[in-house]
C-alpha cells in the first residue's frame, strides 16, 4: 500500500508540475482576455455539530480551477479553517496540508503530523473528524467515491487511537 | 588489544597454578559433587563453563571478539575483551583484575563471581574457605503454581510465574507438548493430573537452564495453544476438543482460513471469560477532562470495578492493562483472541470540542463495507490455513479483511449486547442517552468475538468530568454493564 501512495505521489507531481507549466506557458489570464476567466464555485463543507452527534453543512464560494487537485486543495484548506457560523471545527487549525492526489477515484490527502499531535479528543471528535473530511470530499468531487488519510506522506492506523483509518473511507459509512 | 591479553593470561599463571578439587554443594537438592578449580596464590579461579553449569546460566562465547556472554532469564552477563570488561544487561560493572582468558575458556576469580557475576544474574554462590565447599543456591521460584480450570470443551492451564519469563515451546510429538521456561525454577515438584482430560497431566522438571514443562495431552488430538497471559502473569496452555469445530457451515467461510475458527464456535461454549480493556495509558492519555481528569485513569478505575464485579458473578474477567501503560492496540486485541475469551468490553470516556457535549453511548462493530470479491479473494489467497493474529504491518489489510468477514457472525451478538448495556444505562444514569452506534475501532479490528465499546460519558463536559470521578456513578454503570452481561447469558443459554 505504501508502494501504490509512493506511485500515486509521484502521478500527483507529474499532473501538478504539467498544470503548472501549461499556465506557465499560456500566461496569466488578465482582464479583457478571451481566454481563461476566473471562475468561482460554490461548494459545501461539513463541519462538526454542537453535540458531535452529526454534521452542519455550510456552503462557500472558492475560486474556482479547471485543475480537480487544485479545487480539492482549496475545499480541504477551507475546511481546516474551521467554520464561519455555529457549527463546531472538526481538524485542529495547526494541521497543515501537505499534498493531495487521485488514484483510482479515491482521494488521498496528507497532513502534516499536526493532525495526529494536535487532536485532543475522544471518539466523537475523532468520528466528527473523519467524517467531515469524507463528506466534504465526497460532497464537491462526484469523480471521488473514498478516502484515505496520510500523515506526513505515510499511512496510519488511527488519528486519536480509537477509529481505524488505513482504509478506504467511504461516505456511506462515515455519516 | 589481544597481546594485552595474552600479557594478563601469561602473568598470572606464571606462578605456580593450581588444579585443585572442591566440593559443590546444591540447595535445590542436586547431589554433591566434587569439581575441579584452579588456584593460583591462594585465588581460586572458575572457568565460565563451569560457571554457567552451577548456576544454570545460558553461556554463549565468540573467540573471535573475545567475548562470552552468560544468560539468566532477563539478565545477561558479558565478559568482554578477555574478561577485563564487565557488562550487567549493558551496563559496566567495575571487577577488577579477577578474569583472564586462556585458550579457549575464561577464568574468573571466585570472589568476583560470589560478589558480582551471581547476584547481578539472580544467583546465588557461597565459597565456605574453611570446608573446603562451594554452596549454590538457585534463586527463589520464579514458576509460583499451575492453575488449570476446565469446561467440557476446554481447559486453560495457566503456570504462573514471577516476572515475565521466556519461554520456548516444542512442537508436540505423541501427544505430549514441551516448554522450556528459560530461567524459570519450579516452586514445589507439583503436577496436574487428570485421567481422561483434555490434560491429561502436566508435569515439571528443573534443569539448569530453567524449567521443562510437559503438557500430555488427552486423546482425540485435542487443539491447543500456548501463549504468555499478561495479568495474571503466566504462561497460558489452552487445549480445546476438536470435535467442536469440525461442524462445517456452509455459508460460512472462513474457518478454513482462520485459525480461532475452528477453534470456537461462538454458540457453543459458555460465556465465562471476558475480557475487558481499559483504552488509552502511559503517555496516550485519550481525552482530558477541563479539571485535568484523564480519560485514561478512568478507564482503569472503572475497568477494574467492572473486572471484580463480573468475579463476584462467577464469571472471570481479565484486563488487557493494568497498570498505568500503554498497551498496544494489536496486543489488546490478541489476548482477547489467545485467551479464548466470549466476550470483549472496551472501556472509554469521550471527548469533543464544544464542553457541552454529553452523554453515554455503545458502540459495537460496523461491518466494513469493502468490496465482497476483494474479501473473498484475500481469503483463497491467505489459503493455507493459519492466520497469523499478530497483525503486523504487511498483514495488516489482510488481516483486516479477513476480520471483516469474521466479525460479521460475531455483529448480531455484539449488538445485542450494546443494546442491552445501553437499555441498562439508560434506566440508571442520569445523562443524555446517545444510544448504539456502529463504528470501525482500531482496538476491535483484530477482536474474533463479540465486542462493545463504552463511552461512559464526557470527560470533556465539566459537570461529566466530576461524575466519572465519582464512585457512585462509576458504580452505577458497573452495575448496569454486569445486568446487561447476566441478560445477554441467559439470553443465549450459555
Ligand atoms: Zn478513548
Amino acid at each position: 500500500m505504501r508502494k501504490a501512495a509512493t506511485v500515486a505521489i509521484a502521478i500527483m507531481v507529474v499532473v501538478v508540475l504539467g498544470w503548472y507549466i501549461r499556465e506557465r506557458v499560456s500566461g496569466p489570464s488578465g482582464p479583457g482576455e478571451t481566454g481563461e476567466v476566473e471562475t468561482t464555485r460554490e461548494v459545501t463543507l461539513y463541519f462538526g455539530s454542537h453535540d458531535g452527534g452529526s454534521l452542519v453543512a455550510e456552503h462557500r464560494q472558492i475560486v474556482s480551477s479547471r485543475n480537480i487537485l487544485e479545487n480539492l486543495r482549496r475545499v480541504l484548506e477551507e475546511l481546516v479553517s474551521g467554520p464561519e457560523g455555529e457549527a463546531m471545527a472538526s481538524l485542529p487549525a495547526s494541521a497543515r496540508l501537505r499534498g493531495v492526489f487521485i488514484h483510482d477515484r479515491t482521494a488521498f490527502i496528507d497532513f502534516s503530523q499536526e493532525i495526529v499531535k494536535d487532536f485532543a479528543g475522544g471518539t466523537t471528535a475523532e468520528y466528527v473528524l473523519i467524517s467531515s473530511l469524507v463528506q466534504t470530499v465526497c460532497a464537491n468531487f462526484p469523480e471521488v467515491d473514498a478516502v484515505r488519510i496520510l500523515v506526513e506522506g505515510e499511512e496510519v492506523n488511527t488519528i486519536g487511537g480509537h477509529l481505524l483509518v488505513s482504509r478506504p473511507l467511504k461516505p456511506q459509512e462515515w455519516r | 588489544m589481544k597481546t594485552g591479553i595474552r600479557i594478563l593470561a601469561v602473568m598470572l599463571l606464571a606462578g605456580p597454578c593450581l588444579a585443585q578439587s572442591v566440593q559443590v554443594s546444591y540447595s535445590d537438592g542436586r547431589p554433591v559433587e566434587s569439581i575441579a578449580v584452579l588456584q593460583h596464590d591462594d585465588v581460586v579461579y572458575l572457568s565460565v563453563s563451569q560457571i554457567a553449569r552451577l548456576l544454570g546460566l545460558e553461556k554463549t562465547a565468540d573467540l573471535a571478539t573475545d567475548e562470552v556472554t552468560l544468560r539468566s532469564g532477563s539478565h545477561t552477563f558479558k565478559l568482554l575483551i578477555g574478561g577485563t570488561v564487565w557488562m550487567l544487561d549493558g551496563e559496566t560493572v567495575a571487577p577488577g583484575d579477577v578474569a583472564f582468558r586462556e585458550g579457549d575458556e575464561f577464568f574468573v576469580e571466585l570472589g568476583a563471581v560470589e560478589k558480582t557475576l551471581a547476584p547481578g544474574l539472580g544467583t546465588m554462590l557461597r565459597w565456605d574457605e574453611a570446608g573446603g565447599t562451594l554452596f549454590v543456591g538457585l534463586p527463589a521460584p520464579s514458576i509460583i503454581d499451575i492453575d488449570v480450570r476446565s469446561s467440557r470443551e476446554r481447559v486453560t492451564a495457566t503456570i504462573k510465574t514471577i516476572g515475565m519469563l521466556n519461554y520456548e515451546l516444542l512442537p508436540a510429538v505423541d501427544g505430549k507438548i514441551e516448554i522450556l521456561v528459560k530461567g524459570g525454577v519450579f516452586s514445589k515438584r507439583l503436577g496436574f493430573d487428570s485421567e481422561g482430560g483434555l490434560i491429561e497431566s502436566i508435569q515439571a522438571k528443573q534443569e539448569t537452564h530453567g524449567t521443562r514443562i510437559i503438557v500430555s495431552l488427552g486423546d482425540g488430538d485435542p487443539g491447543y495453544r500456548v501463549f504468555p497471559r499478561f495479568d495474571p502473569r503466566g504462561i497460558v496452555v489452552l487445549v480445546w476438543k476438536r470435535t467442536l469445530t469440525d461442524i462445517p457451515d456452509p455459508e460460512f467461510r472462513p474457518p478454513r482460513t482462520l485459525a480461532w475458527a475452528d477453534r470456537f464456535s461462538p454458540a457453543r461454549v459458555p460465556i465465562d471469560l471476558i475480557v475487558i480493556d481499559p483504552g488509552h495509558g502511559g503517555d496516550n492519555l485519550g481525552s482530558v477532562g477541563p479539571s485535568g481528569y484523564m480519560e485514561k485513569d478512568f478507564n482503569l478505575e472503572i475497568s477494574r470495578k467492572l473486572r471484580d464485579a463480573l468475579e463476584r458473578k462467577g464469571i472471570d474477567a481479565m484486563l488487557t492493562r493494568n497498570d498505568d501503560v500503554f498497551v498496544d492496540l494489536v496486543t489488546r486485541t490478541e489476548v482477547a483472541n489467545s485467551v479464548g475469551a466470549d466476550l470483549f468490553i472496551s472501556m472509554h470516556a469521550n471527548g469533543y470540542g464544544d464542553p457541552q457535549a454529553g452523554g453515554f453511548e455503545i458502540y459495537f462493530l460496523s461491518p466494513a463495507m469493502d468490496d465482497h470479491a476483494r474479501t473473498v479473494a484475500a481469503m483463497e489467497n491467505a489459503g493455507s490455513g493459519i492466520v497469523p493474529v499478530s497483525v503486523d504491518d504487511a498483514g495488516e489489510e489482510i488481516a483486516f479483511i479477513l476480520w471483516d468477514t469474521a466479525q460479521n457472525e460475531f455483529v448480531v451478538e455484539s449488538s445485542h449486547l450494546a443494546q442491552l448495556i445501553d437499555e441498562e444505562l439508560a434506566g440508571d444514569l442520569k445523562i443524555k442517552n446517545r444510544g448504539v452506534k456502529q463504528a470501525t475501532f482500531v482496538v476491535l479490528a483484530g477482536v474474533y468475538l463479540p465486542a462493545v465499546l463504552v463511552e461512559s460519558a464526557f470527560i470533556t463536559n465539566p459537570r461529566e468530568e466530576e461524575l466519572l470521578a465519582d464512585d457512585a456513578f462509576q458504580d452505577t454503570i458497573v452495575n448496569g454493564i454486569v445486568e446487561a452481561v447476566l441478560r445477554f447469558k441467559q439470553h443465549y443459554g450459555r
